[in-house]
């Protein structure tokens, strides 16, 4: 008898609550459809996931109705297939990822209309006018790894590197200075977007990893040639070596405006073979009148792009804002290890921005680069942009994903119709990953930002993303097998210099100053307008 | 049952001792301890969000732990509410004892929870002593007592639900869950002694506790082997190993092991009856309250003033409690801290006077009374601007945000804020910091960032909702106090350098340059010259007096002020309408004459001064040090000054 009577309750209680949701659902549609008065504008969302275009295969864009009201009914719906239908009294829209997912995939190609009711606190609704993106038919690759880290003075205390599955809000720590007892991880780097090979800096221990055919191998960098360790990466489309950039850089601090700023006192660009870790260059890549830095490797790996500048004297770093950088590149031949002469494809004068981070599209159309007044570090410029160079036609195109505020750290999806990048747009201080579409013709839609599970994600989040590199697949190695690899000392393997640099060395040693004051003339260069800290007469 | 003739304490009897002790307990951790100053150096986040808590349950062992920790620390900014949560759970914690140990004993054991009480409170004094380590334990030993009680003694049973609770609490606690195996694997073979099937569940016990870590760190945590096991270890918040955690730890198997040698002995039945044995009745009593006493005296006496002093100094500094924090200063002068002349300059120190200073300038006595308070000569105390010093002493950081935001060098306290913030990691003082210069450099977003999440936490709402107010109105934001002393003082002008430390005078004169009327960054450019023994531009500078309006010539100007005249023989000073007082004139010149008259001699110099000049400019210069706190003759003087 008593079981029954539980059961009796039991079911009036599971009905009562089915028939309240069923009640109050139905009554917000009825609703909403009735008597809704229609706004012209579109509603505004939070992120900004309006007009833009989206991969076939990113994860739900859940968003925040910033539209006053008690509730809210939301539908997105394309071409084919069901819409899905929302109904909350939250303005939080969180879209339920196997819905979506089917949604996006039965539309590629096709536009994705978001229509948003809000009703009034009266009790009338409002209807605004649609949301209409376009789900692209080309899908984005499905991982994007990135740093993750508080704004960066000079103190290294905690950052990781993560992993996220774009197609769902799921994220793994690759590596966390937590776990290494502090210091700083940077710069991954895959091989043309498979992540199988990757390579990976740590600082403190100084120590490079390196993790190719199924096996993590720590390398210490530094040689004879390279005082400093490895930093800019670009790997060679073979997967066997890779050239990196050695930089002597100081960070410096302004009193006014932006509080940050680095100065690059010196840097070549050596290639590491990985196959023989061996470290070489050629004097094209370490002119010591000129700052090499950023390589990049064009997909047929037989030219490197990368960055030069004339180098900036190291006891007068107050002249720092002449550095700008044109776009160079050497011929290479990955057979026989030659190196062409050095030709320059953009010069800064001509731009009148410095250039910074070129990486070439995998179809070999387009270098996207990032612009910026001076110097060699554009996260810390307000104004830093991303340009698209027309490899064919050498026409440096502007970008419409571009925001008034910081853009930088970019990169491209497999297929070239994507790419990554950073962005401070949101707050103006800390750095976003963003993606947008680029079509045949080369232009850029309106970015919008890696979507979060909690739509409200970025509103709080202090943290700031660097480096965003996409690839098809997840990479391989967990913490467990990073860390050990790094805390084990003994398992380090020192690079070799290749005798003919040794050779070159011997005879004519690579100076360990930039050989500033004999380098030639520039045009264009900006007049010298700092003064060291301690001085007594503003800077502008 | 009880006997007519026993001495034990009867049910009433345990409970009034048990109040007395709680009582004591509170007032001790109230009123000695001051749980505000724990969380002034430790201030663990606390975030209201699902993101918090699984990022802290997902990413380490014992993140469970580390929340509930960090949500009851939060109500240590309240001393009251703080000794109350630490004396419930000390007093949880030894009633879990006392009942565990009761178990492996056989018998009651009545004094346990005192001790192990006391032995809480022993880790409670060490102010970075982690609270989490307690909500272990505590976790820890309830989950063994009703491991203990409820599951059934079939072994496969109880293989079978310690395995699921080992792993739960190794995830959810932590180093603290070694507790739960341990007292365990104690009591299953104290039980049992002679049965074969229970020393062979004991063993099991431990090793399946050693073997969970492994396990997790494979399984769950994504993270090397080592460092799970490292995590196991209790570590105060600044990563030294906790020494109140051992302790405790080793007092708990201690007080088991004990037992189990024991178990069956002397001392009273679970009822409290006493057993009569070798030793008497009186003897039962007796001792374990004799160590109990004991304990406690050892407890106290082993509490540290001094670094108490530091702490509480800190405290009213951070709390821009600028009155008290002095009023604290001039009554602990016998703090170690200020005794350089024996213990050399501690970083302390320095840190100490640089707040000093900050308090005598927002009392207005700076120019009055610096001298009156510890001083020290080639040392960075006014401003941190030494590199090297801040580099060793990431308090330094903190400091130098908040100095070097109220002198007007903006960007210079957002650079040492985040330096800070990558230090002492999330601390609602630093975002504070952070969202304040990033409205005064109109990066308002920004600034709503970091409101946003100050408003996810419990004691920072209305603060955030205040300047999240002031973003949407003009009015508020340009009537806020702070604000608005932000903006009349921040520098305009752009100079770059390799660093955010600069020459003092350099940077206090730009701040003058870009806004005449800083007063602070005057006060404190008149105090560097002071330090640095410059009379002769503190005579130069003295425009100031009618730029800020100041009614008379402030104390040390004068005796600056005499001092230049005395040495450069200039009789006419421009002292802009104001005269030096005769007092002064009078006492410089009784000071000059006792200089003449021991001339080299320092030590007669220093007793006959110190006393009566050792609060002034001119005793200062001589010895490099005021006479704060000093009666007696100095030891070498070239500690401070190179002088000797």
């Amino acid at each position: 008898m008593k079981r029954l009577a539980f059961v009796a309750a039991s079911s009036l209680v599971v009905a009562s609550v089915v028939a309240l949701v069923l009640h109050h659902t139905l009554a917000l549609q009825a609703l909403g459809e009735a008597s809704a008065e229609s706004v012209e504008h579109p509603p505004h969302i939070r992120p900004d996931f309006a007009d833009i275009v989206i991969p076939p295969n990113i994860a739900p864009l859940n968003f925040r109705v910033e539209e006053p009201g008690e509730a809210y009914l939301v539908r997105l719906a394309s071409a084919r297939g069901d819409a899905i239908e929302l109904t909350s009294d939250s303005p939080d829209v969180r879209i339920p990822i196997e819905q979506w997912r089917r949604l996006l995939k039965e539309n590629a190609g096709e536009a994705l209309s978001i229509d948003i009711s809000v009703r009034q606190e009266g009790g009338g609704w409002r209807r605004f006018a649609p949301i209409t993106n376009t789900i692209a038919a080309e899908p984005i690759d499905g991982y994007l790894t990135y740093r993750l880290m508080k704004p960066w003075y000079t103190k290294f205390g905690s950052m990781a590197i993560f992993q996220r599955n774009l197609a769902s809000f799921e994220e793994r720590r690759l590596i966390d200075t937590e776990v290494l007892g502090h210091g700083c991880v940077n710069c991954h780097a895959f091989v043309w977007n498979q992540p199988e090979t990757m390579t990976l800096h740590v600082r403190f221990p100084f120590v490079m990893l390196l993790a190719r055919d199924g096996k993590i191998s720590p390398i210490e960098t530094r040689t004879e040639f390279n005082k400093g360790p490895f930093a800019y990466p670009s790997w060679h489309p073979n997967g066997r070596m890779a050239a990196y950039s050695v930089n002597k850089i100081l960070q410096v601090f302004h009193t006014f405006g932006e509080t940050r700023d680095v100065v690059d006192f010196a840097s070549d660009i050596v290639l590491y073979i990985a196959d023989t870790n061996t470290v070489t260059t050629t004097p094209a890549l370490s002119d010591p009148y000129y700052l090499e830095t950023f390589p990049a490797w064009a997909p047929d790996g037989k030219t490197l792009y990368f960055c030069s500048s004339p180098a900036t004297p190291t006891d007068d770093f107050k002249r720092f804002r002449e550095a700008r950088y044109d776009l160079m590149r050497v011929s290479f031949d990955p057979e026989t290890l030659t190196w062409g002469e050095r030709e320059t494809v953009l010069r800064a004068g001509d731009v009148g921005l410095s250039m910074a981070t070129p990486r070439v599209s995998p179809d070999g159309r387009y270098i996207l680069l990032c612009v910026s007044d001076y110097g060699t570090f554009p996260i810390f410029f307000p104004g830093s942009d991303l340009r698209l160079l027309d490899i064919e036609t050498g026409v440096l195109h502007d970008m419409a994903c571009n925001s008034d505020k910081t853009e930088s750290w970019h990169g491209w999806s497999v297929d070239s119709r994507w790419i990554v990048f950073t962005s401070k747009r949101y707050d103006g201080l800390l750095a976003r990953p963003y993606f947008s579409y680029i079509d045949d013709e080369g232009n850029a839609s309106k970015a919008f930002v890696m979507p979060q599970e909690d739509p409200s994600f970025y509103d709080d989040f202090v943290k700031t993303y660097s480096v965003p590199e996409l690839t098809v697949g997840p990479v391989d190695f967990d913490m467990r097998d990073l860390a050990g690899k790094i805390q084990d000392a003994g398992l380090v393997t020192a690079a070799n210099l290749d005798p003919a640099v040794q050779a070159r060395q011997a005879a004519e040693p690579h100076p360990d100053k930039p050989l500033w004051s004999e380098a030639p003339p520039r045009d264009g260069a900006p007049p010298a307008d700092s003064e060291p800290y301690d001085g007594t007469s503003p800077v502008s | 049952m009880q006997g007519k003739n026993s001495v034990a304490p009867g049910r009433s009897g345990r409970a009034v001792c048990a109040l007395l002790f709680l009582i004591l307990f509170y007032l001790y951790v109230w009123l000695r301890i001051d749980p505000r100053l724990s969380y002034q150096i430790q201030a663990p986040p606390f975030y209201l969000t699902g993101r918090f808590f699984s990022q802290l349950l997902h990413t380490q062992v014992g993140g469970l732990c580390e929340y509930a920790a960090a949500f009851l620390v939060q109500f240590w900014r309240f001393d009251w509410a703080g000794a109350l949560i630490i004396t419930i759970t000390a007093w949880l914690i030894g009633w879990n004892a006392g009942a565990l140990i009761s178990r492996i004993r056989g018998k009651q054991a009545v004094h346990l929870p005192y001790a192990a009480a006391l032995f809480v409170l022993f880790a409670h004094q060490d102010y970075g002593y982690p609270f989490s380590i307690t909500v272990g334990v505590l976790a820890a030993l309830l989950a063994a007592n009703a491991f203990l009680r409820l599951v059934p003694r079939t072994p496969l049973v109880r293989a079978g639900a310690f395995v699921v609770l080992s792993g739960l609490l190794c995830a959810a606690l932590g180093g603290p869950a070694v507790v739960f195996a341990g007292a365990c694997a104690i009591a299953e073979f104290a039980e049992q002694p002679r049965k074969s099937r229970a020393c062979l569940l004991a063993v099991f016990y431990v090793l399946f506790g050693t073997l969970t870590p492994w396990l997790l760190a494979a399984w769950t945590y994504d993270e090397p082997t080592s460092t799970t096991y490292a995590r196991l270890i209790p570590r105060e918040w600044n990563a030294s190993l906790s020494i109140g955690a051992l302790t405790l730890y080793a007092f708990l198997l201690a007080a088991a092991l004990a037992a189990v040698l024991l178990r069956g002995r002397w001392g009273p039945d679970k009822a409290g009856a006493p057993k009569e044995g070798p030793r008497g009745k009186l003897a039962f009593l007796l001792r374990p309250a004799a160590f109990l006493v004991v304990l406690a005296v050892v407890v106290v006496a082993r509490f540290d003033h001094d670094e108490r002093g530091l702490i509480r100094m800190d405290y009213l500094a951070r709390h821009e409690m600028w009155p008290e924090f002095l009023d604290y200063v001039r009554g602990h002068q016998s703090n170690p801290v200020f005794n350089v002349l024996d213990l050399g300059i501690q970083h302390q120190t320095i840190l100490v006077i640089n707040d000093t200073d900050r308090a005598l300038f927002h009392t207005g006595r700076l120019p009055y009374d610096m001298f009156s308070y510890p001083q020290l000569g080639k040392a960075p105390t006014l401003t941190l601007f030494d590199r090297d010093f801040c580099a060793k002493h990431r308090q330094a950081h903190l400091r130098r945000a908040e100095l070097l935001f109220e002198l007007g060098r903006i960007n210079e306290a957002e650079h040492m804020a985040h330096e800070a913030w990558e230090y002492f990691g999330d601390r609602p003082g630093i975002f504070r910091r952070i969202v304040l210069v990033n409205i005064l450099k109109e990066r308002y977003d920004a600034a709503h960032t970091y409101l946003n999440l100050l408003s996810t936490m419990l004691f920072e709402r209305d603060w955030a909702a205040y300047y999240l107010r002031a973003l949407d109105d003009n009015l508020i934001l340009s009537s806020d106090p702070v604000l608005q002393w932000g903006r009349a003082v921040m520098l305009q002008s752009d100079f770059v350098g390799t660093t955010a430390f600069g020459f003092e005078d350099a940077m206090l004169t730009r701040l003058l340059r870009d806004h005449r009327h800083n007063k602070m960054a005057f006060e404190y450019l008149m105090a560097h010259y002071l330090l640095a023994d410059e009379p002769a531009k503190v005579v130069a500078n003295l425009g100031g007096l009618d730029a800020f309006n100041y009614p008379d010539i402030p104390r040390h100007y004068e005796e600056a002020a005499l001092a230049y005249m005395a040495e450069s023989g200039v009789a006419n000073i421009n002292l802009f309408g104001r005269t030096i007082r005769p007092e002064t004139l009078e006492r410089f010149r009784r000071f000059e004459s006792l200089r003449v008259q021991y001339g080299q001699d320092l030590g007669r110099l220093w007793d006959a001064t110190v006393a009566e000049f050792g609060n002034t400019f001119w005793f200062y210069r001589v010895f490099g040090i005021t006479g704060f706190g000093k009666e007696t003759k100095p030891g070498p003087y070239d500690i401070v000054t190179g002088a000797s």
